[in-house]
């Protein structure tokens, strides 16, 4: 066990600190979600708190069924909780009519599916560009970023091919290009590496946490993979739709890093990581 | 068990199944409706002995477009079914994993496709019923008649027909149904919905290759087709040019996605902006995978277009004049050189063998007709007729048409010569006398015309001769006949020689009273005898007046045999004193049965040659987008907004329902400007009316249905999300 188990959740700290430094990039305050009717309530969520900081990369862990796909739902504004308030960048979303939800998503988060969720139409350079043509970001502007961050993750020679052409570790690495090319607030990873071979996972966590300390990029993402989660600088567990552990890496080596999970993991009775 | 599960999937899948319906409704409406037709009360009250015939020939054409009909909406049907069963496959794959058996998963889809069309095919009927009631009305504007007694028709025969024909389709859709079922391995049900389609890519510079050559070969195939003309079916120019466009337009739409994307892809200006490579994509890709059938959708625009318009314009060409060529209340015309054998030297040899009597009788009343049908019956001659005039053709013993036609200008000959037959050629000039067109002029109420001793006149209505005339009076053209010399005036007459469909004379000439004189003293007789006649106003119809005119005519000979079937040759065993009957009410009559007979067919196939069209191009488009609807779900997460995803959806609909559109419009606009050259403005029909006809009819089906399709892929876009 490691010192930080005992802080059960850092929403202790209160929010006066917050006020003093710039706001984060992502709180999410006293979410609770519920589904069903009134005789058989589910609570995905259970007045869950956390704070994601400015240039973090953060993972969230939990076994299946624990709130971690409710919750990214939730902070993606696909789903609205049933109360509690989510702050991306200090801004409330939570009360976000539907309109400006759609704005929201387009100009502060980038997205990372498990299943590439490219679009096979178009090739890779216009699966890219698509996140700054949406945005109306002048057309020369378009090509020239695109090209820029395709070169930054290895993925310029393959730009011109469709999603069909490519492997799956190529495919991922473009859809973080596409998340990352409009300098979202936030980028929302889930479960990146699920669809991929282990050679092209490392690939592809090490291309995320080069754009986390290069790039500055904020990224959550939601994986039961250890391994992944020892890219990461900060790991949050969640069990029954709330915060249970927290592991920070610190100074310490990955290895170490994915030792010190492995023992939560472990604790948490194995349920994490079985049904990867 | 399997009837619970069929009507649970109808109302689950209503919108899969609502153009289907839709289209099927439309197409057992007109199915029945046009079926209907001739078992009309109002056909009844219309239907004389002279439209007998036209009615006659529109049953049997509706019959056999029908035919067609019916087998352009099997196709619709077994196309939509097709469309149906691949959206449902993983569905169809749950039920077999569960262990039903693929007959009776077949069996859940075949009561569907049996449920709707059911519930189709009844509604149909009964708005076929209402709108065979609204024909009728048309049918009564169409002869320029008002409807005395109305009451409802229903038509058990059209009834059965349409019932057994969509029995029929039914049956054929089952099979294959049935059979695409079976057919499937459970893996590919399954996995029917996650299984990457393979995105086609061609290479630009091969499509761009292609899109060139296709254009050159669609140029070639205009230029051939206005060689042509389109005035025969077997002309090598015209098959040369139904091939050449079939195979051009098939590579266009072939080539045109990689093309198109060649071009667009690099003007990134215009390129990355907003949806727009989404779309280009997506309508690529479309078109890359579907060129099949744009290309069979082009084709049966163009036919859809070009049928309707060219229908109603041959209606103007064929009725338009039925005023201007039935002046008289009535022909009589007498055919003396009846069964004329060109061998012979005398033309007449035939009439004289067979009616040596007649022959005689004619020859003895220098062939006056109106004095002896006037003995016969004197009453009734005086009580009908106001006045009367005859006009008896004479050949010109020494000169033929094609000396005629030597006399006019190289370009002006070489027309006539490649439109008339030998035949026409070859024979002898008409001649007129002009003091019995004088007569005749006068019967219409017309100024007479003055001819000098060495002079002759043109006579022509014609519209196709109408140059050639002119040419001729101008120049003042010098012509021979009977060993004379006479110059023409520079006026051509019109006048029409008798009551018939269309304006008839063309190039007769009118000479003085000498030239005729002579040609009788050299013992010639008349070829034709047209006894052209007025109705005294005495209060009766004219209908009336047309039955005391047959009167009048039996009296001085037998009716044939034949006079009950046929109209106007009753009296065709008698050649003298008249051989048929042409009258100005039949005439009008028979115009408005062809009027209707063409009008109908016109719509018939127009119409449902572009249900079928909107019907498979809704389907297939709606099929796309919800194939794509991760793809929009995906754009929504991405944070696209409602409102460009719209616009981008309205954007394929709209590329995929205009583009055969616009090539089909191409390929109408010049098979109606060569028809325009080669028939319409010959016959100085105005074809621009057709044509709006014909812009309204898809303005409101076609874009009724691209509506349609928007609205559903919309809605259903919306509520993926």
């Amino acid at each position: 066990m490691t010192e930080s188990i005992a802080s059960p959740t850092p929403s202790s700290m209160p929010g006066a600190v917050m006020a003093q430094s710039a706001p984060a990039a992502l709180s999410v305050r006293q979410v609770a979600k519920t589904f069903g009717a009134r005789g058989a309530l589910t609570h995905a969520l259970n007045g869950i708190t956390l704070d994601i900081d400015k240039g973090e990369f953060v993972a969230i862990m939990g076994p299946s069924g624990s709130g971690k796909t409710t919750l990214l739902n939730c902070v993606s504004t696909i789903d609205r909780p049933t109360s509690g308030q989510i702050l991306v960048d200090g801004r409330d979303i939570t009360s976000l009519p539907k309109r400006a939800l759609t704005t929201f998503r387009r100009d502060e988060l980038g997205f990372i599916f498990q299943d590439f969720n490219l679009l096979n139409t178009l090739t890779a350079r216009e699966n890219i560009a698509l996140a700054l043509t949406i945005k109306h970001v002048p057309p020369a502007e378009v090509a020239a970023r695109t090209q820029d961050i395709a070169s930054v993750l290895g993925v310029a020679a393959v730009l011109d091919k469709y999603p069909g052409q490519m492997s799956g570790g190529q495919k991922q690495r473009v859809a973080a290009a596409r998340a990352i090319v409009g300098n979202p607030a936030l980028i929302l990873a889930d479960e990146p590496t699920g669809a991929l071979d282990s050679h092209s996972a490392s690939v592809l966590l090490d291309t995320l946490s080069m754009m986390n300390r290069q790039m500055r990029a904020t990224i959550m993402m939601v994986t039961h993979d250890s391994f992944a989660a020892s890219f990461a600088s900060r790991v949050l567990f969640i069990k029954d739709g709330a915060l249970f552990n927290e592991v920070r890496r610190g100074d310490a080596g990955r290895e170490e890093f994915f030792a010190r999970i492995i023992e939560v993991v472990t604790f948490l009775g194995g349920g994490v990581g079985d049904d990867a | 068990m399997t009837l619970k599960l069929a009507w649970r999937n109808i109302r689950a899948s209503v919108r899969d199944y609502a153009i289907y319906f839709v289209t099927l409704l439309f197409g057992v409406a007109v199915f029945y409706a046009f079926n209907s037709l001739p078992g009309q009360q109002v056909m009844f009250d219309i239907q004389s002995r002279s439209t007998a015939n036209v009615f006659d020939l529109l049953g049997s054409m509706m019959a056999f477009f029908s035919v067609v009909v019916a087998c352009v909406l099997a196709f619709l049907i077994l196309y939509s079914n097709g469309f149906l069963i691949r959206r449902r496959k993983r569905e169809f794959g749950t039920y077999l994993l569960l262990g039903m058996s693929p007959g009776q998963t077949s069996r859940v889809m075949l009561v569907e496709t049996a449920i709707v069309g059911l519930v189709a095919l009844a509604a149909g009927l009964v708005i076929g019923f209402l709108l065979s009631q609204a024909l009728v009305f048309v049918t009564a504007a169409l002869f320029g008649t008002t409807i005395q007694q109305y009451r409802f028709v229903f038509s058990p025969r059209a009834c059965l027909a349409t019932v057994a024909c969509f029995v029929v389709i039914f049956a054929v859709a089952a099979v294959f149904n049935t059979g695409m079922v079976r057919r499937q391995k459970l893996i590919t049900l399954l996995s029917a919905n996650t299984s990457n389609q393979k995105v086609a890519v061609r290479n630009p510079w091969v499509c761009l290759v292609a899109f060139a050559a296709s254009v050159a070969v669609i140029a070639y195939a205009y230029s051939q087709l206005g060689e042509s003309g389109m005035r025969e079916l077997s002309d090598p120019h015209f098959i040369r040019a139904t091939v050449c466009m079939l195979a051009g337009t098939f590579i266009l739409f072939w080539s045109l996605a990689g093309f198109i994307i060649a071009i667009v892809t690099r003007s990134k200006s215009f390129y990355l902006r907003g949806l727009r490579p989404f779309t280009v994509r997506q309508i690529a890709s479309r078109v890359n995978t579907a060129f099949i059938s744009l290309w069979a959708i082009c084709v049966m625009l163009f036919f859809s277009i070009t049928t309707f318009s060219c229908g109603m314009g041959l209606m103007g060409a064929l009725t338009g004049n039925a005023r201007e060529a039935n002046p008289y209340s009535a022909s009589l015309i007498a055919y003396v050189y009846s069964n004329w054998d060109p061998s012979s030297d005398d033309p007449a040899a035939g009439f004289k063998e067979a009616h040596p009597d007649e022959f005689a009788e004619g020859a003895e009343r220098s062939w006056e007709i109106a004095p002896l049908l006037e003995s016969n019956a004197p009453q009734a001659w005086t009580q009908t007729v106001r006045d009367s005039a005859q006009l008896d053709v004479y050949l010109a013993p020494d000169i033929t048409y094609q000396e005629l036609v030597d006399k006019l200008s190289p370009a002006q000959a070489h027309k006539l010569s490649s439109s008339a037959s030998d035949r026409v050629l070859k024979a002898n000039v008409d001649l007129v006398g002009v003091s019995q067109v004088n007569a005749t002029r006068t019967l219409l109420g017309q100024d007479a015309i003055s001819l000098d001793d060495g002079q002759c006149a043109i006579m022509n209505n014609a519209d196709v001769t109408s140059d050639a005339a002119r040419e001729l009076a101008s120049s003042h053209a010098s012509i021979r006949v009977s060993g004379r010399e006479l110059t023409c005036t520079g006026d051509v007459v019109s006048l029409q020689m008798s009551d018939n469909a269309v304006l008839t004379t063309t190039l007769t000439l009118i000479v003085p009273e000498s030239v005729i004189d002579s040609l009788k003293v050299q013992g010639a007789f008349p070829h034709s005898c047209y006894l052209n006649l007025m109705y005294a106003d005495n209060g009766k119809t004219a209908a009336e007046n047309d039955a005391a005119l047959e009167k009048i005519v039996a009296a001085a000979q037998p009716l044939s045999e034949r006079s009950a079937q046929v109209d106007g040759w009753a009296f065709e065993s008698n050649l003298w004193p008249v051989t048929s009957v042409v009258t100005q009410n039949e005439m009008t009559e028979q115009a408005g049965g062809i009027r209707m007979l063409i009008t109908y067919l016109a719509v018939y196939i127009g119409f449902v040659l572009l249900i079928a069209t909107g019907a498979v191009l809704a389907v297939q488009q709606l099929s796309t987008t919800s194939d794509s609807l991760p793809r929009y779900r995906m754009l929504s997460r991405l944070g696209c907004s409602e409102k460009s995803i719209s616009r981008s959806l309205l954007a394929q609909v709209c590329v995929y329902f205009l583009l055969p559109l616009a090539v089909a419009v191409c390929h109408s606009a010049c098979a109606i400007h060569v028809l325009n050259e080669s028939l319409f403005s010959q016959m100085g029909t105005p074809i621009l009316t057709p044509i709006l006809m014909a812009a309204v009819l898809v303005l409101v089906i076609y874009g009724g249905y691209l509506l349609v399709t928007y609205t559903t892929a919309r809605s259903a876009v919306r509520s993926a999300r």
